[in-house]
C-alpha cells in the first residue's frame, strides 16, 4: 500500500515539474501566425484611438491587429526594435509598428511612400497621440 | 514708405527669431529604452521598453517621459504574462509617467557638445501611485542630438505592486530602471 502511495506521489510530482517547466519556458506568443482580431487602417485606428482614449483601449489594447497603411518613414535609430511608422492622414502622429530585432532583414527594403499591411500586438497611444503596435510583422500576400 | 518697409521687415525678423527660439527649444523621442532589473540569488529578471516617449525642453529643464507597461518584452513569456497580469495590471493602468526638470539646468550648455552630468528630479507615477523621485542623469550633446541617461532604483511596494509570498525570493525588494533617451529637435 505505502509503495502504492509513494509511487503515485512520484509520478504526480514528475508530471507536476514537467509541467511547471513547460510553462516556465512557454514561447512567446507568435502574433505573425495569430489571426488578427481587427484588420483596420492605420488612419482609422489612429482617428479612433485620438477621439477617445478611454474607449479605444478596452477594444485594442494587447489584441492583434493587421493594420493597413503607408510608410511615412522606417526608424532605425533605436537598434533593439526597428519601427515602421505608418502615416495617419495628421501631420502630428503615426503608427508606430515595432519590430524585433531579427526581422529587420524583412523590413530593410521598405521606403516611405510604400503601401503595406502589418500585423502587431496593440500596446496603447504615446504622448504624441502615436498608436504603438509591438511585435510586429509583414503580411506578405 | 522706404522707412516703414524697412521698419516692418526688422520687426518680422525680430518675430521669426523668436518663433525660431521656442521651436529650437524642445526635443523628442518616441523609441527611447527603459529596462529594469531585479536580481535575486534566486534568479535575475529584466525586460526592455523601446517605445518609450519623451520631450525634453531645453529652456526651462522640464521633462516628461512615458511608458506604455504593455511594450515591455521579457525574454519569458510567462515573466512577461505575470508582470502584466498580476503586478502592472496594465490593462487597468497602460501608462507609467514621469515629470520633472534637470536640477542644475544652468551648469548644461545644450549648444556646445559635450558630456554633462545632472540630477533630476520630479514625479514618477506608476498605476495609481505617485511619488517624488530624485537622480543623477547624464547629458550627452552631439551634433545637434542630445541623449538622456540615467540609472535609479524603486521598491515596488511604494506603487501599489504587491509581490506574492510565493515569489517573494525571486524578487529584489529595489528593481534598477535604466533610462536611455535619444532626443531629436522638435520641428
Amino acid at each position: 500500500m505505502l509503495k502504492k502511495v509513494i509511487f503515485t506521489i512520484l509520478i504526480l510530482g514528475t508530471i507536476g515539474g514537467v509541467i511547471g517547466y513547460l510553462m516556465w519556458n512557454k514561447p512567446h506568443k507568435d502574433i505573425a501566425n495569430t489571426k488578427e482580431d481587427f484588420f483596420i487602417s492605420a488612419t482609422d485606428l489612429s482617428k479612433e484611438y485620438n477621439a477617445d482614449e478611454t474607449s479605444a483601449n478596452p477594444k485594442y489594447l494587447n489584441k492583434v491587429i493587421a493594420v493597413s497603411g503607408t510608410v511615412s518613414e522606417m526608424q532605425w535609430e533605436n537598434e533593439e526594435e526597428p519601427t515602421v511608422a505608418l502615416s495617419t492622414g495628421s501631420e502630428d502622429n503615426t503608427v508606430l509598428c515595432g519590430f524585433k530585432k531579427e526581422f529587420l532583414n524583412d523590413i530593410k527594403h521598405l521606403k516611405a511612400g510604400d503601401s503595406i499591411k502589418i500585423k502587431g500586438k496593440c500596446d496603447g497611444i504615446n504622448m504624441f497621440g502615436g498608436v504603438v503596435l509591438t511585435q510586429c510583422s509583414l503580411i506578405i500576400e | 514708405m522706404k522707412t516703414k518697409l524697412i521698419i516692418l521687415s526688422v520687426l518680422l525678423v525680430i518675430a521669426s527669431a523668436f518663433s525660431y527660439k521656442t521651436e529650437v527649444g524642445k526635443y523628442f523621442t518616441k523609441n527611447g529604452k527603459v529596462s529594469f532589473f531585479s536580481h535575486t540569488d534566486m534568479e535575475d529578471i529584466n525586460a526592455d521598453n523601446n517605445k518609450v516617449s519623451s520631450v525634453l525642453d531645453i529652456n526651462t529643464g522640464k521633462i516628461a517621459i512615458e511608458v506604455l507597461i504593455k511594450s515591455f518584452h521579457f525574454k519569458k513569456a510567462l515573466m512577461e504574462e505575470h508582470f502584466n497580469e498580476n503586478y502592472m495590471e496594465s490593462t487597468k493602468f497602460p501608462k507609467a509617467k514621469f515629470a520633472g526638470k534637470i536640477d542644475n539646468l544652468s551648469e548644461v550648455n545644450f549648444s556646445k557638445d559635450g558630456t554633462y552630468k545632472t540630477t533630476v528630479s520630479g514625479n514618477l507615477t506608476i498605476k495609481d501611485k505617485t511619488n517624488p523621485v530624485k537622480t543623477t542623469g547624464t547629458f550627452t550633446v552631439k551634433s545637434g542630438k542630445i541623449n538622456g541617461k540615467a540609472t535609479f532604483k524603486v521598491n515596488p511596494t511604494d506603487y501599489n505592486i504587491t509581490i506574492p509570498n510565493v515569489v517573494k525570493d525571486k524578487i529584489s525588494k529595489e528593481i534598477e530602471i535604466s533610462v536611455d533617451l535619444d532626443y531629436e529637435p522638435m520641428k
